[in-house]
């Protein structure tokens, strides 16, 4: 039998899953057995694919006058930019999370397969090279890839740093390199077990950077090129 | 200048305005069409589009680019709060009308979509059209209106069982549609 009983169980319950309203216990079920077989995953993910579509039937229509206004006075509310930027820790922690996404597609190179790899390296660079965000790769000392940079334009701007694995322990300088010849120090990076991750606002455009150091025992471990 | 929808999305995460109101700007008549199609009042479908904006907003910083299309998320996410909209109210002031719904899914927009699939959305609106209409119907209340199998084996008066096949069968159909289309 090519298909066992629990394949063909998990896949009556598709429908419902995918739209959002199994019952919670047949929810678990189905998720349970997705993920362990692949091959339900592809069908979940067909399922799935054709109740998405099926929203975008619906017709749009126009809002009444006054919509976006009253939306807009909701999403950012009085605090004018100046003071919202009184709140780094918090936008910071937004950006990290924001940046998040990207850096679950660069840790998630890794363990797909090829075809999977492949369109999600497409996807993820679409994102990144956009109007205001740039990814760039880093790179150890021998010239092979550890992780990956992804600096935002914005207000603030940001750069971020997802890494393959967790860098060798203790602390490390990290340097921004600009191409008008300025080295700006960002804040510092411990490396701790299971640490894969570092962040920081900048103070440059994107643009204006040449290249990301972090520097251990005055040596610099790993770079980033902008070009 | 035209940013991705991931790239408005970073921003709102952000906490940048301008992006925030590009987006809103972009997805405003997606979303309160939708809004409008399953709780069939005005003031509650802008009730319903001004929360989905809020919680896009809120929930922008934890949005899986793996995931898809932000277009498809920003849906989802108006449909279920549609729905507990609807459920809210009891639906005491206007029963469902899955038959008007049908009708108005299955009907080419008027308006220029600003969808990037719409030959795609041709190919599954043909699908949908070629299905018996009890079949979509019952997709309809299950998708749009967003109820169990169970309920829409009520609503319709059918045994469960039965329910589920049609929906099951049917939605098979249109994934068969959808990956001809696709190539």
């Amino acid at each position: 039998m090519a298909e066992g009983l629990e394949c063909a169980e998990a896949r009556e319950l598709f429908p419902e899953l995918a739209a959002g309203v199994a019952a919670g216990d047949e929810r678990a079920r189905a998720l349970g057995h997705l993920s362990g077989c692949p091959a339900c995953r592809r069908e979940f993910a067909a399922t799935a694919e054709v109740i998405d579509e099926l929203l975008w039937l619906v017709p749009e229509h126009d809002p009444p006058a006054g919509f976006e206004s009253s939306v807009l006075a909701r999403l950012t509310p009085a605090a004018p930019p100046r003071r919202r930027r009184r709140r780094p820790r918090l936008q910071w922690a937004a950006s990290i999370a924001a940046v998040a996404a990207l850096a679950a597609g660069a840790v998630w190179w890794q363990t797909a397969d090829d075809r999977e790899l492949a369109s999600n390296y497409r996807h993820t660079l679409s994102v990144a090279h956009g109007h205001d965000l740039h990814a760039a790769p880093l790179l150890l000392a021998g010239g092979a890839e550890t992780g990956t940079v992804f600096a935002y334009d914005g207000s603030p701007s940001w750069i971020y740093v997802t890494f393959r694995s967790a860098p060798p322990q203790g602390t490390y300088d990290v340097r921004l390199l600009t191409k008008d010849g300025r080295r700006l120090a960002l804040r510092s990076f411990t490396a701790r077990p299971g640490g894969t991750a570092w962040g920081s606002t900048i103070q440059v455009p994107i643009r204006q950077i040449q290249q990301l150091e972090f520097i251990r025992s005055n040596v610099p471990t790993m770079t980033a090129s902008f070009g | 200048m035209n940013l991705s929808d991931d790239s408005l999305l970073a921003g709102m995460a952000m906490g940048d305005a301008a992006a925030a109101a590009a987006f809103v700007r972009r997805y405003q008549p997606r979303v309160y069409g939708l809004a409008l199609t399953i709780v069939r009042s005005n003031t509650v479908a802008e009730e319903v589009a001004q929360e989905a904006f809020l919680r896009i907003w809120r929930s922008a910083t934890a949005y899986d680019a793996r995931r898809g299309q932000v277009g498809t998320w920003v849906l989802t996410i108006t449909r279920n709060l549609a729905i507990d909209a609807l459920r809210l109210r009891g639906n005491h002031e206007q029963p469902l009308d899955p038959q008007a719904l049908t009708e108005t899914l299955l009907s080419r927009e008027e308006r220029e979509s600003r969808s990037t699939h719409i030959e795609d959305k041709e190919h599954l609106r043909s699908a949908l059209h070629a299905l018996p209409p009890e079949q979509v119907r019952l997709i309809v209340l299950f998708v749009v209106y967003g109820l169990t199998a169970q309920e829409t084996a009520d609503l319709e008066g059918i045994p469960l069982g039965t329910a589920k096949t049609r929906i099951r069968r049917g939605i098979a159909k249109l994934r068969e549609a959808l990956e001809v289309s696709g190539g």
